[in-house]
């Protein structure tokens, strides 16, 4: 099984995070888990990171709907960072709203729409595709 | 008409039987007309009458002169409107109300459908990462009707979706399609059905009524029309469908017809098209489909009916907006 070091999940669903976290451990593919509450949480988080020169994810898993700044607006803050550019970002949202699949393919640093649930099946194909 | 006798009104001012906040825009008239500048004026004005309601009136008024042109007097003729300004208040606000409400039902249906989808999620979720994590709880009696109660609510959630998404994305695209050709498509889609219970199917559109329609809908609801008529065979007796084609005034129709259960239309005429309503004990009617069916057609400014029969048949009509 291919690994990656670190994966950063941005959700405000506690529920979805520990379910994510317990099948990242049990398919045993990476090392490291960040997790962040909501946007602004997660560009701080990332700035602090890389501040301190710190490992960076690989990988976000980014929800949408979340409280004081949604995924979408950490997209746009996201994308003015030169830094950050090369971790890959899924988002991971419960929307199934045409509307919403249609603006993620505006963001050229958006991989791929995946809606929930996630499974140990799909999260595998995300890690081994951001490898 | 104002309840003054001709002497009264002779003896009171004009200012005191025009409604206050239309007295500006009477003057401005009376000068237009005394300059030449206009002929005659008709306009719809407010009057107060000798009980002190509020009249609506259709004025005209034009100016009368004698042989050398002077001015001698206004010629007013005035007729009550109030009854049909009432009604017309009435109709306005009742349009907004129900515009307002619309609104708010796609809103919550959107919303509903959103927030209660992440839960859903969760739980299917946690209930197959605790089958292939503890293998042994899901032998549990409990666990299996969990995981229906849990498909289920998902299923229901997708359904609410969907609904609310045909009436809130009705700009999809159009295109012209060929309904024959639509219809065989659909009739290929069901082959196994059809095979599975010996349907004699007939198609007998013309070849070349063609349709503007939004195709994703079009085949969605002829799709469901025919599930349906399947799905409410009677049993021991060959399924028979006609479909065939009506011109109704400007709507494009598509009939099908079957020699199925028939639906009892005086109980459940008005619930036919609503949400999970469901009149047969068929295992797997869920009621939706007629629903989204019903959203779909009229979201392309059309209609669906049916006409039915118990123990002899239905005839599902569908009308397509034909410009």
């Amino acid at each position: 099984m291919s690994r990656i070091n670190t994966v950063c999940v941005i959700d405000d669903d506690k529920i979805f995070t520990f379910a994510v976290k317990r099948l990242l451990a049990i398919s045993d593919c990476c090392e490291n888990v960040i997790e962040y509450s909501n946007g602004e949480e997660a560009i701080s988080g990332l700035r602090a990171l890389l501040a301190s020169n710190r490992n960076m994810p690989e990988l976000i898993l980014l929800d949408l709907n979340m409280p004081i700044m949604d995924g979408w607006q950490f997209l746009d803050e996201f994308i003015t960072i030169r830094e950050l550019t090369r971790i890959k970002i899924y988002i991971v949202s419960s929307s199934i709203d045409p509307a919403d699949i249609e603006k993620s393919k505006k963001y050229n640093s958006v991989s791929k729409y995946i809606t929930k649930p996630l499974d140990k099946e799909i999260l595998k194909k995300i890690i081994n595709s951001s490898l | 008409m104002l309840g003054y006798s001709e002497k009264e009104i002779l003896n009171i001012p004009r200012e005191a039987v025009i409604f206050p906040n239309d007295l500006k825009k009477d003057k401005i008239i009376f000068e237009k007309l005394l300059s030449g500048e206009i002929k005659n004026h008709i306009d719809e004005k407010r009057y107060i009458n000798k009980n002190g309601d509020v009249l609506w009136c259709l004025v005209s008024v034009s100016l009368i002169k004698n042989d050398i042109n002077q001015p001698i007097h206004f010629l007013a003729q005035k007729i009550n409107i109030t009854e049909s300004k009432k009604s017309e208040y009435k109709i306005n606000s009742l349009l907004e109300t129900t515009k307002k409400q619309n609104k708010r039902l796609l809103n919550f249906a959107h919303i509903v459908s959103h927030n209660l989808r992440s839960h859903s999620s969760n739980f299917t979720m946690l209930l197959k990462m605790m089958q292939e994590e503890y293998p042994k709880l899901s032998s549990n009696p409990y666990y299996p009707l969990l995981k229906v109660a849990s498909e289920n609510l998902n299923e229901t959630i997708e359904n609410l979706n969907q609904v609310a998404l045909v009436n809130i994305s009705s700009n999809e695209s159009y295109s012209k399609i060929n309904l024959r050709n639509i219809v065989e498509k659909n009739i290929a889609n069901i082959s196994t059905q059809i095979i599975e219970h010996n349907v004699d199917i007939t198609n007998s559109v013309p070849e070349h009524i063609k349709l503007n329609v939004i195709p994703a809908y079009a085949n969605s609801v002829i799709l469901n029309v025919l599930l349906n008529t399947i799905k409410y065979r009677k049993e021991n007796v060959k399924p028979v469908i006609k479909i065939y084609f009506e011109q109704v005034g400007k709507y494009a129709t598509l009939n099908i017809k079957d020699n199925g259960l028939g639906i009892d239309l005086e109980k459940n005429g008005d619930k036919l098209f609503g949400m999970y309503k469901t009149f047969h004990k068929n295992k797997d009617s869920r009621g939706l489909g007629l629903f989204l069916s019903k959203n779909q057609i009229e979201a392309m400014e059309g209609k669906i009916n049916v006409n039915s029969k118990v123990d002899v048949g239905s005839t599902f009509s569908i009308y397509f907006r034909d410009e």
